[in-house]
């Protein structure tokens, strides 16, 4: 994957068993993140072949990632500012509403709309968030604003997961919640995560394989155990400690 | 109260005051809220592509011009009746709105304005040069509406069919609002990297907008052709834009009740500036330039915003 | 006249008008590049100072060099005045950058508006005026061609101005702050500079050069409140230049000058008023960045 003259990526191979958790982590400007935006299609990568449940990918277009099964978190708060917490996980939810012409009454539209929102309810209230449905997402704490982001990628119920560094700002107990949440995503909805994160004590405990990038290259691959001592990991990050709880 | 019971209340207290103002108010009123109410059609449709999505078209007089020559020649032209010339003369302009939008919607913010305002004056243009079909500068008188063998000649026959019309479009609008495409213009406007992660088709999304609003545009200019008995092409210019641009903004954008809010106040100044006594209707402009700059300095989400704003904090 | 002589009449008349729309692009481009804003107001800028060129001239009757160095200074203050009063306030807000953004230019639609209502109540400009011409004298025959005096001054003091900028903005500490806070502002402050009285002054620096613009206009045109419609030519000459590249501005003006008198002698003398529209349509259409930027003019998404 290319930027004009700067390669972001450079042969890369990447395999996400289903049901499992992928961490990919690497220095700052590494390349994870625009892994992330390839596969889910805001960058087209000059060459390579990208495959989801043995179709491409790359014949999709960003808007259509969602309907596919892949849903995805930002790296920084990118949320509807002005709309309100319920209305911002809602808008990734009426796929089914499209059919029916906006400027007449349906009834059957009304029922895919109530639907919807049920389907919005449940997620709010699983993440806490029920309490501030009608508050504008701008309004809320930095916390919150992650959580809600987390929320309307949930929602759609993704078959992957891309979380671009969830952990990033959180503090510990969040970070607990988070570690537990995603665990719990994948034992019981055989959920497929690929993780993008810096904090390493997320990584180690949850994370089923690593992926190490480095320079827009893979340096390393295994388990974290094996990742974690591996001389050339920790050389790329300069010495970087890794803390494991 | 829900949507149906709203879109009802709504429609009822128009149609009623449409019947009966007429009888009871002088004349020059009900041009004034004639006036009015169209100035609320096309107000809605400007704020729909530039309130709810975001999108900086300055092309909105170009499909009111439209709407109003295509309906005013459909009927002088061809015969065709008022009940069928609006609408289509309204889907010619949402038609070539598409056409605009399509390339349009890719550009920058910047671009997006300029090109858009550089189309509506290529209208503007055309409206005045092509003088066999829009008898150019020296404008075009128009044959009096027909609308069921009644011909609507005056102000007071005109109103009851111009509220109509505008409880069907406050309806329509209220639809919109709380369907999905309604959803996606707001989310467009927001967040576009966000909306293509939820699944939102952006582009189409902003050309279904500026299509529509074209539409609105475009009926709006065929409400012109039933109480107004001639155009000029000068009539048609960036004053008006700026005019209703300044209605959507002090009103209060993305809402019906703002954006009503502002179509009356900034509506009736012009008559309490005649009032006056020493006729100040002179710093018009002025005082319209200063409105709209405090507003958008004070309040940006206009008087409307300053109501919400109370509600959210109790 | 024979064709050849009368495009090259026709060429020569297009600089001179191609100048001052460069300039007045210049004056877009300035304060686009800076602060992101999109000013509406150009075209009132310039109207503003004819204007006030008009009122030095009848009531203290001084001579013309006196006036383009003297109304400079009152656009000047103008355009701070606006700066540090309107968008400063608007930017105050807490609000996502684009509803920011969105504001800044109703903004500059809004002061259009009052610049020209306040032309339009002062009295005596409800007559049509004229400015005398910057330089009585009779015109230079070249063969065929007929020079007028006044547009050797009008390019010879539109080409001051450029070079000043070129000056400004290459060679000086304030030229170098300005680019600065135009290329990052977060960095620019960072580094010390004081960011908002920085874009105050290119603010005023963006009025300042309109205000010439209007006043070598304003004796070659009549003088009329809405003088200010001509700012789609320098929108146009803006475009053909990336809106980013000053250079561009020069360029795109002298080149739209003199397409707009190839359409008067080509096509037809009405199609003049509807050329830059059209330039501008079509410039957006094949080559959305201009033919000077390198930047992009689709957005990233």
């Amino acid at each position: 994957m290319r930027f004009g003259g700067l390669v972001a990526l450079n042969g890369l191979d990447l395999d996400i068993q289903a049901g499992s958790i992928h961490a990919l982590i690497g220095p700052n400007g590494a390349g994870k993140s625009t892994l992330l935006n390839c596969l889910s299609r805001f960058f087209t990568p000059q060459e390579g072949t990208l495959h989801f449940k043995g179709d491409s990918l790359l014949n999709l277009k960003a808007h259509e990632v969602v309907k596919a099964g892949i849903s995805r978190t930002f790296q920084n708060i990118e949320q509807f500012a002005q709309l309100s917490v319920f209305e911002n996980v809602l808008v990734g939810l009426c796929s089914k509403e499209t059919r029916y012409n906006p400027f007449l009454p349906s009834r059957v539209r009304a029922e895919a709309q109530a639907q919807s929102a049920e389907q919005a309810k449940e997620i709010l209230q699983e993440l806490d968030l029920w309490a501030f449905k009608d508050q504008p997402a701008g309004s809320l704490d930095f916390g919150r604003q992650k959580m809600l982001d987390f929320a309307r990628a949930l929602a759609s119920r993704p078959q992957l997961l891309l979380l671009d560094e969830p952990a990033a700002g959180l503090r510990n107990r969040e970070i607990e919640f988070l570690d537990l949440f995603l665990r719990r995503l994948v034992k019981e909805q055989g959920m497929s995560i690929l993780l993008i994160e810096h904090v390493m004590q997320l990584v180690m405990a949850i994370a089923d394989e690593i992926t190490v990038l480095n320079f827009g290259e893979k340096i390393a691959h295994g388990l974290p155990r094996e990742v974690q001592s591996n001389p050339i990991v920790i050389e790329a990050y300069l010495g970087k400690e890794v803390e494991h709880a | 109260m829900s949507l149906g019971r709203q879109q009802l209340l709504i429609g009822v207290i128009l149609v009623a005051l449409g019947i009966v103002l007429p009888a009871c108010v002088p004349e020059y009123f009900i041009y004034l809220l004639n006036l009015l109410m169209m100035y609320l059609i096309l107000a809605i449709g400007l704020d729909i592509v530039m309130g709810w999505s975001g999108q900086f078209a300055f092309a909105h007089i170009a499909f009111y011009g439209i709407g109003i020559y295509g309906t005013a020649l459909l009927h002088m032209r061809l015969g065709v009746p008022f009940i069928l010339g609006m609408p289509l003369a309204a889907l010619l302009a949402a038609l070539i709105g598409y056409l605009i939008a399509v390339p349009a919607t890719k550009l920058r913010t910047v671009y997006l304005a300029l090109s858009t305002f550089a189309f509506a004056q290529c209208a503007a243009w055309v409206f005045r040069t092509w003088e066999s079909l829009t008898k150019g500068p020296d404008g075009l008188r128009m044959t009096p509406t027909n609308l069921f063998g009644f011909e609507v000649v005056n102000d007071r026959q005109a109103m009851p069919v111009i509220a109509v019309i505008l409880a069907l479009v406050i309806a329509a609008t209220l639809n919109l609002l709380h369907s999905k495409l309604g959803r996606d213009f707001f989310a467009v406007r927001d967040n576009e990297n966000v909306a293509l992660a939820s699944g939102v088709d952006v582009k189409a999304t902003k050309v279904w907008a500026l299509t529509i609003s074209a539409f609105y545009a475009g009926v709006a200019g065929g409400v012109y052709t039933l109480f107004q008995s001639y155009i000029n092409p000068d009539n048609i210019d960036v004053t008006l834009l700026v005019l209703i641009l300044s209605m959507v903004v002090v009103g209060g954008s993305g809402s019906l009740g703002g954006v009503s809010i502002g179509v009356v106040v900034l509506g009736v100044l012009p008559e309490l500036l005649r009032a006056a006594p020493k006729s100040l209707l002179i710093w018009q402009e002025f005082v319209y330039g200063l409105i709209l700059l405090l507003a958008i300095i004070y309040s940006p989400k206009g008087i409307w915003g300053l109501f919400t704003r109370r509600r959210e904090k109790t | 006249m024979g064709l050849f002589n009368l495009i090259l009449q026709g060429i020569i008349s297009g600089v001179v008008t191609g100048c001052v729309y460069a300039l007045v692009a210049l004056s877009l481009v300035i304060v686009y590049k800076a602060t992101d804003v999109v000013n509406f107001a150009g075209g009132e800028l310039v109207m503003i100072g004819a204007y006030i060129g008009l009122l030095l001239l009848m009531w203290l009757d001084w001579p013309y060099v006196v006036i383009f160095l003297i109304t400079p200074v009152f656009t000047y203050a103008l355009g701070v005045l606006f700066s540090r009063f309107a968008l400063e306030k608007i930017n105050r807000k807490k609000t996502t950058s684009s509803t920011v953004l969105v504001s800044f230019v109703i903004a500059t639609i809004a002061l259009s508006d009052m610049l020209k209502g306040i032309v339009r109540v002062i009295p005596f400009t409800e007559e049509v005026r004229r400015l005398p011409p910057l330089f009585s004298g009779p015109p230079l025959f070249l063969g065929d061609l007929v020079i007028q005096p006044q547009d050797i001054v009008i390019v010879v003091v539109a080409s001051l101005v450029m070079l000043m900028l070129w000056v400004l903005f290459g060679y000086t500490m304030v030229g170098k702050a300005l680019r600065a806070t135009s290329q990052n502002e977060r960095a620019a402050s960072l580094i010390g500079i004081p960011v908002k009285s920085v874009k105050s002054a290119i603010w005023g620096l963006s009025a300042m050069v309109a205000s010439i613009a209007g006043l070598l206009l304003a004796p070659k045109l009549l003088m009329t409140p809405d003088m200010g419609n001509m700012v789609m030519l320098a929108f146009a000459a803006a475009i053909i230049g990336g809106f980013s590249s000053l250079p561009g501005c020069v360029v795109g003006g002298i080149l739209l000058g003199i397409v707009q008198n190839m359409v008067g002698i080509f096509i037809s003398p009405q199609a003049i008023a509807v050329t830059p529209f059209f330039v501008i349509m079509l410039v957006l259409l094949i080559r959305p960045q201009g033919f000077f930027d390198k930047t992009l003019a689709y957005k990233k998404v």
